[in-house]
């Protein structure tokens, strides 16, 4: 129904399984590997093929046989999803990378504003811009006039 | 052997012409062509006549809404010992009769045949659609083939044992894909089935985005009602394990695909940019298998299209399973001209 993982990983082996059967079904036959070919039929289809195709009749044990392969490979599923969300979730999530946004605003907010008070005209303007360690600009802007007639101080 | 072909109609004039023209063209006629037209308000029912006694035609008034009372209806009047079942929208490969024929011949345990089915180029849509149908049917069909258990014979390129038919499917019209149904019903009396390649007919597929999602529905409607109406039909392992990895691991790649972007979304665009390459490799693919350069440049838009199938697959799941709410209406997209199809 959806190109996904795990289908398309079932399906290519079973088309392997089913090419390799016929291979050796006919090089078995070419070469008269009488015995041999009974023997590879005997496992791949009695193992693997005729317990999933099983029809009407067939015996219980290899129904339950073929279920348990069924849940096993679904088993893997469910598991393989869990974890790969379980990794998602832990490994920088989306809470994790929002808080990390929050914190580090909060601490680079922090800095500017204690960098902010420290000035003695700190009720009258606003930190526009903070460059390199050493060279702080500060623009210190009076509240009442226009942002053009600001002053530049220099730490 | 006789071989009859069974074409239900609705309002198809601008596709039933060439539909009936590619059955007169097969390389072993048909011994009857029965097309029922049903309660077409357009030029149908003209082109139909223009056919002369070449065709059948079983004209029915009122339109009945559902495809699966006109193949009722149709059913009646067939002759043949097998019966192609194709759509008014479709055109038949010309060797398709004569392999289906030779199907049934080398194999008289046989119930019926599913054929491929080829998407008409149109546009970035039913581009994606050839590929999704290339994907489908060169490798999921033929896996399911070496299972024996096709999911579904294609209510376009379908041919049943015409007895076998009458005797073991009744048309319940309670679900929305009636081809799904007949096939879990042949499945349900371990029937054989078999999976033709080269049998190939072309169909047209949805070109507007309101008539591909409304089509979705119904298909993914459909497939819910007939899990859920046939669902005995896992007692047989390998249709457990096909219809699991389509079902469950469909269930769990749609859920994925939504709450991943919430849960991390660097994770999420990994996830996408790895399916974005994978869709890449289908494009490749189906366009050398097709020989058409088209699919391989609309691929990445096939993502799209997976979006809006889990979702679509996500909201039937709670609409038909969890809330019961069983919709029986059917929906029938519009059509473009077969002539401007290539």
């Amino acid at each position: 129904m959806f190109p996904n993982g795990l289908s398309v990983l079932t399906h290519i082996a079973i088309l392997l399984l089913g090419l390799s059967k016929g291979l050796v079904e006919a090089v078995a036959k070419k070469m008269k590997w009488d015995l041999f070919n009974f023997k590879f039929n005997l496992y791949l289809g009695w193992k693997i093929f005729n317990p999933l195709t099983s029809e009407a009749g067939d015996t219980a044990a290899r129904r339950v046989f073929s279920y348990f392969i069924i849940l096993a490979v679904f088993a893997m599923i469910i598991s393989m999803t869990s974890v790969s969300v379980k990794a998602a979730w832990e490994k920088s999530s989306n809470i994790e990378l929002v808080r990390e946004a929050l914190t580090s605003g909060y601490a680079q907010a922090k800095e500017r504003i204690d960098f902010f008070l420290i000035k003695e005209s700190a009720s009258s303007g606003i930190v526009l811009e903070q460059t390199e360690p050493g060279q702080r600009y500060v623009f210190m802007l009076p509240l009442s006039e226009d942002i053009s007639s600001g002053n530049q101080t220099n730490q | 052997m006789k071989i009859s072909i069974l074409i239900p109609c609705h309002n198809e004039e601008k596709s039933i012409e060439k539909c009936v023209e590619s059955c007169l063209a097969q390389t072993r006629k048909p011994d009857q062509i029965l097309v029922v037209n049903d309660g077409s308000t357009d030029n149908t029912a003209k082109i139909l006549e223009s056919f002369g006694d070449k065709i059948e035609v079983v004209a029915i008034e009122h339109a009945t809404g559902n495809k699966s009372y006109a193949q009722e209806r149709g059913l009646q009047y067939i002759t043949g010992d097998i019966f192609v079942a194709t759509d008014g929208d479709t055109f038949l490969d010309r060797e398709f009769v004569r392999l289906i024929e030779q199907d049934f011949e080398q194999n008289p345990r046989l119930a019926a045949v599913g054929g491929y089915v080829r998407s008409l180029k149109y546009n970035w849509l039913t581009a994606c659609r050839e590929i999704d149908y290339t994907f489908g049917q060169d490798l999921n069909k033929s896996a399911q083939a070496n299972l024996s258990f096709l999911f579904v014979i294609p209510g376009c390129a379908g041919a049943f044992r015409t007895d076998i038919f009458r005797k073991y499917i009744k048309f319940d019209h309670d679900t929305l894909t009636e081809d799904l149904d007949f096939t879990y019903k042949l499945h349900l009396n371990y029937f054989k089935i078999k999976y033709d390649k080269k049998a190939i007919c072309y169909t047209q597929d949805p070109f507007t985005l309101k008539a591909y999602i409304n089509q979705m529905r119904r298909w993914y409607g459909g497939g819910w009602q007939n899990l859920m109406k046939n669902f005995w039909v896992i007692r047989r392992p390998a249709n457990a394990l096909e219809l699991s990895l389509m079902y469950i691991e469909g269930i769990v790649f749609s859920a994925c695909l939504f709450l991943l972007p919430l849960i991390n979304i660097i994770y999420f665009g990994y996830f996408i940019s790895g399916y974005l390459a994978f869709a890449v490799v289908l494009g490749v693919y189906s366009s050398i298998r097709k020989k058409r350069a088209d699919l391989f440049f609309y691929s990445p838009l096939y993502l799209v299209m997976i979006f809006i199938n889990a979702w679509i697959f996500l909201e039937q799941l709670v609409k038909e399973v969890i809330l019961g709410r069983k919709n029986l209406n059917w929906f029938k997209p519009e059509r473009f001209s077969n002539d401007t199809a290539i």
